[in-house]
């Protein structure tokens, strides 16, 4: 390993991204407009269901009830009903998402420190919408009820503020993506400029010429890092829980795996196009679908949380959840960052296989 | 250099067909041949770039088969396709490859083949925008940096002007009398006079072998050019 060599090849690659506004534009402004465009539009939050109420006890007790539904940020008055069909019909014509049905005996129950259930019918339509009323109203009932031991406080994210959870587990995706996408031309670039001719007849090694491929991305990666994470704190407003050093350590690791993984597919490919599309496909869909950034991994089949498994997101995900939100930095991180580590290695190694530095391999 | 037998199929096709001749230290040796004789494919064997099927290659003592990367250390290579970067300018390629090559004064090594280009003044041109004359000036100025022993040109001068192909020819007559080895292949009979000794490939094989005077002698013709067309034409015939 040569140290001017290394930089050599590293010096040449800067000129290229630079000369190249489209490279750079991938590699520094798409991260932060996908950044802008999910963390605002795939919220989670439920604002303002519109919320009716079927009130049969009438007393102090329910009507404080109601005041706790309509007072929270989740839910707002949309007017009263009588009977089970007015009820029906207010979700019907979507007057309402949702009606509170308050049973006759409520305060009598409550005063005897007995436990009395109220009924919450949601429109099911959208079930998302759904989902979250009931855990929000879930909530307040359960706040509500001065005499249940058991209120429920949600753990780390105590507003259920989902924007929380998925700023982190988007800067994961982004930088899984935009990492792997910068690296993937970089050998395809050579070998279709033909360039490549003149780099094997040199004395220049595969590690020398891998190394100083990556230094330049990996640069432009832990800026788009440090971009990313800039803007959760301050636009997003996620507070950082962990430790700083425990986030730039995870984060360092992971942008180095995936630029391994696209100058893997780089240098199989040996066209930038197939190559580009070829990081997109394996890097993105998987990321998004089965990294548990979107869907729950618990809830998958067996054989598809297995394959979660074997994504490097899926800890990346995990992984900067856990600093942001819960700040904890254990023994489950040190497992995922070990995974990250041997994937990267693993990656590496396949590549320098795969790397030829002569013509038959064309 | 000392090639014995040396061949390289890709797949069904054969592409050089047990070829044998030795090149001397110093000498400027012409590969001549019409398009697909194979040329390119022997010199990229020769430059370790490609691995030959079977047969046998001694460059600079070095075998091009077993330790490829070590004839790698001591040659100069120009391919027919221009290979340097487009979007570089000419000093940016020409400090890259210095770097490669590890040349210890490197800012000195590049003034040198900036001048010796005849490119002085140009460095901050991006490469893509220069005429081919230019570009194949600066390829032979970034294939000699590191002071190769042995030098393997392939058509250097297709495309190229005139004025530019005699300056050309004036640089490789330089570097043989310093001792550098020339392997060069061309498609222009003006430039195979300048060499010391020539092939002529057809269809994967050397078809003849000497010094301009014992080809035209050998075979009975007055110019190179008659010789090539009454070799190449006989292959073509039969």
């Amino acid at each position: 390993m040569n140290r001017q060599r290394v930089k050599a090849i590293a010096k040449k690659e800067i000129i290229h991204v630079i000369r190249d506004p489209r490279s750079l534009g991938m590699g520094l402004a798409i991260p932060v407009l996908l950044l802008v465009l999910f963390g605002y539009g795939l919220s989670l939050n439920v604002d303002n269901v519109p919320l009716a109420v079927w009130d049969q006890s009438n007393t102090v007790t329910s009507r404080n009830l109601i005041r706790d539904f309509t007072n929270s940020e989740a839910f707002q008055s949309a007017g009263v009903c009588n009977s089970q069909q007015d009820a029906d019909r207010i979700i019907q014509i979507g007057q309402a998402t949702a009606v509170l049905v308050i049973p006759p005996d409520f305060e009598e129950k409550i005063t005897r420190h007995e436990s009395s259930t109220v009924q919450l019918l949601v429109d099911g339509s959208d079930s998302n919408t759904a989902r979250l009323s009931i855990m929000y109203a879930d909530g307040i009932t359960k706040n509500a009820a001065q005499t249940a031991a058991m209120s429920l406080i949600t753990a780390y994210n105590p507003a259920m503020d989902t924007t929380w959870s998925i700023i982190p587990g988007l800067i994961a995706i982004i930088l899984n993506v935009i990492a792997a996408m910068l690296t993937s031309l970089c050998v395809a670039r050579e070998w279709e400029n033909g360039t490549m001719e003149q780099l094997v007849s040199t004395p220049m090694r595969k590690g020398e010429f891998l190394i100083g491929k990556l230094v330049p991305y990996y640069i432009i990666g832990v800026i788009d890092l440090i971009v990313a994470v800039l803007m959760a704190l301050f636009l997003f407003g996620v507070p950082l829980n962990g430790s700083l050093l425990a986030l730039a350590g995870v984060s360092g690791m992971f942008i180095f795996t995936t630029l391994s993984v696209g100058i893997l597919i780089s240098t199989a490919a040996k066209s930038q196009l197939l190559a580009s599309q070829l990081a997109l496909v394996i890097t993105f869909l998987p990321g998004f679908i089965l990294s548990g950034f979107v869907y729950d991994i618990k809830a998958m089949p067996t054989v598809v949380q297995a394959i979660t498994k074997l994504i490097p997101a899926t800890y990346f995900v995990t992984l900067l959840r856990t600093i942001f939100l819960k700040g904890t930095w254990g023994m489950a991180p040190t497992k995922e960052l070990l995974f990250l580590i041997l994937f990267a290695a693993v990656i590496l190694a396949m590549t320098m296989k795969k790397l030829k530095l002569n013509l038959d391999g064309r | 250099m000392v090639i014995e037998h040396l061949t390289k199929k890709f797949g069904d096709f054969t592409a050089v067909d047990d070829i044998s001749f030795s090149v001397n230290k110093g000498e400027i040796f012409g590969f001549l041949g019409a398009n697909g004789a194979g040329k390119s494919t022997t010199i990229r064997m020769l430059c370790g770039i490609l691995k030959p099927t079977s047969g046998r290659g001694l460059v600079g003592g070095v075998d091009i088969s077993k330790t490829p990367e070590k004839v790698k250390t001591f040659i100069g290579y120009m391919s027919q396709k221009f290979s340097l970067y487009d979007d570089l300018t000419i000093q940016e390629n020409l400090n890259f490859f210095a770097g490669i090559y590890q040349i210890s004064n490197r800012k000195e090594a590049v003034k040198r083949a900036i001048e010796s280009a005849g490119l002085t003044g140009k460095e901050k041109k991006i490469t893509g925008s220069l005429p081919v004359g230019w570009k194949q000036q600066l390829s032979l100025a970034s294939a000699v940096m590191h002071n190769p022993s042995i030098l393997f040109l392939d058509e250097p001068t297709s495309g190229v002007d005139p004025i530019t192909r005699r300056k050309f020819w004036e640089t490789i007559r330089k570097l043989s009398e310093a001792g550098t080895t020339v392997f060069v292949t061309t498609h222009y009979m003006m430039e195979a006079e300048y060499c010391d000794r020539l092939s002529i490939m057809r269809a994967g094989k050397v078809i003849a072998l000497g010094t301009p005077i014992e080809l035209k002698r050998k075979y009975e013709k007055k110019s190179l050019e008659d010789v090539f067309v009454s070799l190449v034409q006989k292959g073509v015939s039969k």
